[in-house]
């Protein structure tokens, strides 16, 4: 298990170098463009937070970039292992299906984690340093992160089921356009528990469809 | 333990409502060589394919090793060697950091047998594996394939694509192994002196269906071809059944025929031909006579 592990890591690692740039940058762009609009701190209107119009700005895209990363990134481990014919050959070593979806899975959910985790620590930065006008709502704050866990596992389980096939347009685009639909229940529904029940439950139906899928599929 | 390394019983696959192999059934002995033949498209690959869990069949079980093909553990897996037709490996990595991964992901692995192989195929680590040829790799996989001590090798077709050289090259580094361990190998290939070299029991695919499963002498003392000569002109029929193919030509007539015995003999005697002379057929002949008029003809 630990060298298909080591296989993933060393095919898909870069994934642990872009998803923090991507983030860095997300949050330099974000923050810069919004400060050059304002061009002085306006504060949100939306009472339990008491931040800066910027910072809002800056965790709503990250929390939507987040996803769209992680559902490239699913998508792009199957299509590759399809593409590539990889599981096809790893099968016929001393090892089966249900490891080698394991050792991805690890990979992706340690990614996933590893992104939350730098999303975290720069919130916690940025919310040490920024004035508020009223104290921080810690629930408020569990929820976004919980929320962006979520969203991030949902995306990324579409994209393991939509990319393991064939036409790389149509996997990578079609499972950005579901995991767009995802979000949009983000966005209608709010941060609510409703909301993070109906993603998980997606996130979980897309899993199991993955797994049924790989286990059974011709390689 | 059974004695009976691959077993595959009333075998149905269908591809888009087509049917590809129709209720195959066949066994290989432990230690026993077993060459399946086919042309394009016969059926071989699929059969291969199926044992090895790759894809499910339409109907039918298959067994490799005791364990049926869709349950095999990564512990069965370890005992099997896969030579695979086209030798796709992982075409990115280099081949120094692909043996290590084949290395980590097996059971055993002999080392020096591998050094071995290695050495003889004079094979370059730090190339890529796409940028090798074919031969090479199919070199690489055969190398990486007896590397794990296997008790069973199945060969898809591993010499296609390889020029005489190379074939020849890989074959007798293939008898070599295969004599010296006596292991139980499954070999599938249309090139049939490949297979004639080699098996010691053959089964031939034909549209899908196993027409023959038998030992190699056995399927050429069934199909006999002989030049009878008349002492005056051949007759239009020798009234014989299960002739594959009859030509003639003024006294002389030449004649092949399926399970060949003496019933057989005693009607052409009655002929009273001046000369029946048998004319010696390899497998690649008899395979060519029989799939080009009526398969079932070889059917046990």
């Amino acid at each position: 298990m630990l060298t298909l592990i080591k296989r993933e890591l060393r095919e898909f690692g870069v994934i642990f170098i872009v998803a923090p740039l991507i983030l860095f940058f997300a949050f330099v762009i974000t923050i810069s463009a919004s400060t050059i609009i304002h061009n002085e701190v306006e504060y949100n209107k939306f009472p339990p937070l008491g931040l800066p119009e910027n910072m809002v700005t800056v965790f709503q895209f990250v929390v939507f970039l987040l996803p769209v990363i992680s559902t490239l990134f699913g998508a792009g481990q199957m299509y590759s292992d399809r593409n590539k014919k990889i599981s096809t050959f790893l099968v016929t070593l001393a090892t089966d299906r249900r490891r080698i979806l394991i050792a991805k899975l690890i990979i992706g959910v340690i990614s996933i984690l590893a992104s939350i985790c730098l999303f975290v620590i720069t919130d916690a930065v940025l919310l040490r340093i920024v004035p508020r006008l009223i104290p921080l709502d810690t629930g408020f704050i569990t929820r976004m992160i919980s929320l962006a866990l979520v969203l991030n596992l949902a995306g990324y389980s579409v994209g393991l089921s939509m990319g393991w096939g064939e036409g790389r347009l149509l996997r990578f685009v079609g499972s950005l356009l579901i995991t767009i639909l995802l979000m949009t229940i983000v966005i209608y529904k709010g941060l609510s528990l409703e909301t993070l029940s109906i993603l998980a439950i997606l996130a979980l139906a897309f899993f199991i469809r993955t797994w049924q899928r790989f286990m059974s599929t011709s390689l | 333990m059974s004695d009976t390394s691959v077993n595959v019983e009333n075998l149905v696959k269908y591809y888009d409502g087509r049917c590809v192999l129709d209720e195959v059934s066949f066994k290989v002995p432990r230690g026993c060589i077993y060459g399946l033949l086919g042309r394009n498209g016969a059926g071989k690959t699929t059969i291969i394919r199926i044992l090895l869990g790759l894809e499910s069949p339409t109907r039918g079980d298959t067994l490799l090793l005791d364990v049926n093909s869709s349950r095999l553990s990564a512990r069965d897996r370890g005992r099997i060697g896969y030579v695979a037709e086209g030798h796709h490996l992982i075409q990115h990595y280099r081949v120094g950091g692909f043996i290590e991964l084949c290395k980590n992901l097996s059971l055993q692995w002999n080392q020096k047998f591998f050094d071995h192989l290695i050495a003889t195929f004079r094979l370059p680590m730090d190339r890529r594996i796409r940028e090798l040829s074919t031969g090479m790799r199919a070199q690489l996989n055969l190398a990486l394939a007896m590397a794990i001590n296997p008790e069973l090798l199945i060969l898809d077709d591993p010499t296609l694509g390889l020029d005489t050289v190379a074939r020849r090259q890989f074959l007798e580094l293939a008898i070599d192994v295969i004599q010296r361990d006596g292991r139980t190998i499954l070999f599938s290939s249309h090139i049939l002196s490949d297979v004639e070299r080699i098996a010691d029991r053959i089964g031939m695919l034909v549209a899908g269906k196993l027409v023959t499963d038998c030992s190699l002498e056995e399927l050429k003392r069934r199909i006999k071809k002989l030049q009878i000569i008349f002492p005056d002109t051949a007759p239009n029929d020798l009234h014989l059944t299960e002739v594959i193919r009859q030509q003639t030509q003024g006294r002389e007539m030449v004649i092949t025929v399926a399970n060949w015995n003496q019933h057989k003999q005693a009607v052409i005697d009655t002929y009273k031909p001046e000369s029946c002379t048998e004319i010696p057929m390899s497998l690649e002949d008899i395979f060519i006579e029989c799939t080009n008029t009526n398969p079932m003809l070889l059917t046990v």
